[in-house]
């Protein structure tokens, strides 16, 4: 932010009109600036800090500065067992995100305009409607008595039910529901920057069409596909409603725990050292992968001069 | 032999979105279900409104409550967000990429996380001031800014990296005075990525329930956390009636938006970063 | 033999039809243009030899081989894409090795290749670099290096040099003919540029709506283009609309719309009365000042229109005379060095041989 210069201010008439037009956009920024300060830093250092103090139970809370909560927190089975099952869950939907979302976002960058606008209006639909309308349409799918079981022990492939809810695989499904449509719009939108003409190269020079996907199409979108996988990941490690409703309360993940201790238990300490924790390792893990990606870019870059 | 690769792309793709759009299409089945149990009966037996009618009208208040919010939000961001996003990219700025690190931040958030922020913020900031923000219409929307900003400032700063200042310069040209050429040039070139950057704040502060979760009480709450603590703990088939009439409102904005922005708004906006 | 036959080709999206019955021979070690305007089926038919369409009708016979139902893979072509297409990720080396590979070839063998055609192509130094770290002239370069790498029997290319300014794409031209002619392979060469088909090309095929109009030499094309749409396309040219007062002899007479009779070298025999369209090219029109009696005569049998010089266009080593004649007539004349003695406004006569004179029966579309 530089200050305006006040020799020219002070000048009657008109100022520089360069001056003028770069030191007028600047100002725009500080509106949004301080609402985020305020509303972003301010409540994240209280909240961090509210984390450094002792329960008392009952909402009440200590007046000491401590590190015991997250010595109580990093000791507990729980927790921990909480805290690797939401890793898991998340990394299995970002990849079965991927392998699904990359043939389809293929498919629509590839097909004619008529379909491909209908397709995209169903995505774009389709992340538009609640999680919470689309957790209550999976159980029905998925319930004892839903259509999937029933074609299933109708066409005599399993002979009872198969129990689809209330478990990791309801929560799986019903993460990557509310994450499909947005993934397969990112990586619509990376494949679309490949021309489909270096397609057509590789294949003329003889390149199979597996091997124009190991070549050409997958080392183009990589980062894209990573990123999206990214984006996934973080989504469903903050994900309540859909692990709180096709869970049914018997797949703990972290968000679930969390919400328990505040709203249940009003622990408002020990919850606040839990969001701690899984912001801190949230970050890390994105810090990580972006580290590794520019690792990789910088490693396939230094490995040309050789070959 | 490459058909055959094609048809069997196009099958994966069927059944994609077969996953994708049964459970609207389920719901809205279930939804007309004469049935007198209390419970979720597919196929339907025999045809019935009478769940429509037996919609409690708190569900409705808290509809309007959402719809409310997220027009808010949506404004609220668009007008910040298109500031910010001039700031960063037309200002002087030596840091720009750090500037835009931080707006994106809150993506990077779990959303339960934002939603303990500020539910302990709003108790601090009672405990010190008395102003009241738990259970209030200012305290949401102040929370559903925060996680939607993001979407509008990177919409907006990706429309304007790509914009053309020669434009402006021709409008300069022409005579046009600043504000006449940001209102006449610049924001109607820009505006696909302002309203896909609004569309995407709207959505994601209208089907919210991680975050107002900890920000609403009994006097004032969404339609997401109402129908989410139906679901837990008092189902009832007018549930279902209620998610089909919001599936069917939902479906109705897309393709009134469309209809006034373009196929290309609504692409960008689910291409967002 | 490793020449290309199309026959009876045709491919359709959807309504439209992009090429229709066509059918043409490529001779081995030619180089062919396919020339039209954008929209002609240039592009279809060069991608219906690619591959990457098929057609509904038709074969399609590269060195012999019926490849109508092969994937592109396993066509043995080599192709030159518009906007070069290189491989973003790939260094040039890897560009240019990326068939050889495919191919199995060993890795010694690609390097040695790879240098032979960087040095083919004459950037020897520029291996290690990225697409995006070279120009515009050194893509294209590096991307027919990548073409011919593998030595493909046949060489497709697709609007080359389209993306290059004026200078670097005469420049590329000499170039291309010179490696063209180096490596002796078959080439079909896309473009609507008609003075690069003329600089490049052994025969020219020149199409319009999905159809094959005419097909032969530089020379053939200009001398007897078959019919307006190939003069027209094909260099510039003035035409003139009239009918047959005698089209029995060699020579048949002819009046034009506004009443003046100029002589015509036939093609056959003429019906009287039919109507006719001639053409004549800027350069087989002489030009003289004010309307001097004398000098048309002295050379017999000669053309004559009476004009006003409306406009000169100096352009160096030729001018171009705009001459007036009726309302709606204007005569393109193209005559050597200056010449002083025409002014603008002043009466001009125009004159040429009759055997320089084309001749169309309207109506008459082939």
């Amino acid at each position: 932010m530089e200050p305006g210069h006040p020799a020219v201010a002070a000048l009657p008439g008109r100022g520089p009109v360069k001056a003028g037009l770069a030191s007028g956009w600047d100002s725009l920024l500080l509106p949004a600036l301080g609402a985020s300060l305020l509303l972003f830093l301010l409540p994240q250092a209280l909240f961090v800090k509210n984390s450094l103090y002792a329960p008392l139970g009952f909402g009440r809370i200590g007046d000491e500065l401590t590190l015991q909560n997250f010595g109580r927190v990093l000791t507990d089975s729980l927790f921990l067992y909480s805290f690797r099952l939401t890793a898991y869950l998340s990394f299995l939907v970002a990849v079965v995100a991927i392998l699904l979302g990359f043939p389809l976002a293929y498919f629509i960058a590839r097909s004619q305009s008529r379909w491909r606008s209908l397709l995209v209006t169903l995505l774009v639909v389709s992340s538009f409607i609640t999680v919470v309308i689309k957790s209550l349409g999976l159980i029905v799918i998925l319930g004892g008595s839903g259509p999937v079981n029933r074609v299933l022990v109708g066409a005599g492939l399993v002979e009872r039910p198969l129990t689809l809810l209330n478990n990791q695989f309801g929560v799986v499904v019903g993460l990557l529901h509310y994450t499909f449509p947005l993934m397969a719009l990112v990586l619509l939108s990376v494949v679309q920057t490949i021309p489909a003409s270096l397609e057509e190269a590789a294949e003329v020079m003889g390149a199979p069409r597996r091997r124009v996907f190991t070549r050409i199409l997958l080392p183009l979108c990589l980062p894209g596909v990573l990123a999206g996988g990214l984006m996934v990941f973080n989504m469903s490690m903050g994900a309540f409603t859909s692990a709180a409703l096709l869970g049914g309360g018997r797949v703990p993940v972290l968000p679930i725990l969390i919400q328990r201790k505040i709203i249940s238990e009003v622990n408002y300490p020990m919850g606040a050292t839990m969001s701690v924790l899984l912001l801190v390792a949230v970050v890390a893990l994105n810090v990580l992968a972006v580290w590794l990606l520019g690792r990789f870019r910088r490693l396939s870059a230094g490995m040309r001069g050789t070959l | 032999m490459t058909t055959r690769r094609r048809w069997g792309l196009a099958a994966v793709v069927v059944a994609i979105y077969a996953f994708l759009l049964a459970p609207f299409v389920v719901l809205a089945l279930s939804s007309l279900s004469g049935g007198e149990a209390y419970y979720i009966s597919f196929p339907p037996r025999g045809l019935s409104t009478r769940w429509y009618l037996a919609i409690p009208a708190s569900y409705l208040r808290s509809f309007a409550v959402s719809v409310a919010i997220g027009v808010a939000s949506a404004l609220a961001a668009g007008l910040l967000g298109v500031a910010a996003a001039l700031g960063i990219v037309r200002g002087r700025y030596r840091r720009k990429e750090l500037l835009k690190a931080f707006f994106r931040a809150p993506l990077q958030i779990p959303l339960v996380v934002s939603g303990v922020v500020f539910l302990q913020f709003y108790y601090v900031l009672f405990g010190l001031t008395g102003v009241r923000l738990l259970e209030s219409f200012t305290g949401l929307l102040l929370a559903h800014v925060f996680i939607s900003l993001p979407f509008v400032v990177g919409t907006v700063c990706a429309v304007l990296e790509k914009f053309d200042r020669r434009l402006e310069e021709a409008a300069y040209s022409l005579g046009a005075s600043r504000w006449t050429t940001f209102r006449r040039v610049t924001l109607p070139v820009i505006r696909p990525g302002v309203f896909a950057g609004m569309l995407y704040a709207f959505i994601v502060s209208f089907g919210n329930v991680p975050v107002s979760l900890f920000l609403v009480g009994p006097r004032l709450t969404t339609l997401p956390v109402d129908l989410f603590y139906s679901m837990e703990y008092d189902f009832n088939p007018s549930i279902l009636a209620l998610s089909t009439l919001v599936v069917v409102f939902s479906v109705l904005t897309i393709l009134l938006l469309q209809r006034l922005m373009g196929m290309d708004v609504l692409v960008r906006a689910g291409a967002k970063e | 033999m490793s020449g290309v036959l199309l026959e009876e080709v045709t491919k359709r999206y959807g309504e439209v039809v992009g090429v229709r019955d066509l059918g043409l021979e490529v001779r081995e070690g030619e180089f062919l243009t396919l020339l039209g305007p954008s929209g002609c089926g240039k592009t279809t038919t060069l991608r219906l030899i690619a591959g990457f369409l098929h057609p509904e009708q038709g074969r399609i016979l590269v060195g012999g081989r019926d490849v109508t139902a092969l994937p592109p893979q396993q066509r043995g072509i080599g192709m030159v894409f518009q906007d070069y297409v290189l491989f973003p990720h790939l260094t040039v080396e890897e560009n240019i090795g990326f068939g050889l590979r495919e191919r199995g070839a060993p890795r010694d063998e690609i390097r040695r290749r790879v240098r032979e055609m960087l040095e083919l192509v004459r950037l020897p130094e520029i291996g290690g670099r990225l697409p995006r770290e070279l120009s515009g002239g050194q893509q294209q370069r590096v991307a027919l290096a990548r073409a011919v790498a593998y030595a493909p029997r046949l060489l497709l290319m697709d609007e080359p040099l389209g993306a290059l300014d004026l200078k670097l794409r005469e420049a590329m031209q000499i170039e291309l003919h010179r490696i063209q002619r180096a490596l002796g392979m078959t080439t079909i060469y896309v473009t609507h540029d008609q003075e690069e088909a003329f600089s490049l090309s052994d025969r020219i095929a020149v199409l319009e709506g999905g159809r094959l109009i005419q097909v032969g030499t530089p020379r053939e094309l200009y001398r007897a283009p078959r019919n307006q749409f190939v003069a027209h396309f094909v260099g510039k040219i003035n035409f003139l609309r009239g009918t047959v007062l005698d089209g029995v002899g060699p020579v048949a007479s002819v009046k034009l719309e506004d009443g003046h009779q100029i002589r015509v070298r036939a093609p056959g025999p003429l019906r009287p009365g039919a109507s006719v369209c001639v053409a004549v090219r800027p350069e087989a029109l002489r030009v003289w000042a004010g309307a001097p009696e004398p000098q048309p005569e002295a050379v017999p049998g000669l053309n004559r229109l009476d004009g006003v010089l409306e406009r000169v266009r100096y352009a160096g080593n030729f001018t171009h005379l705009f001459i007036r004649i009726t309302e709606n007539c204007t005569l393109l004349a193209e005559v050597g060095g200056e010449r002083a003695e025409l002014h603008t406004g002043e009466p001009v006569r125009a004159g040429w041989a009759p055997e320089d004179t084309l001749l169309w029966q309207e109506g008459d579309a082939s």
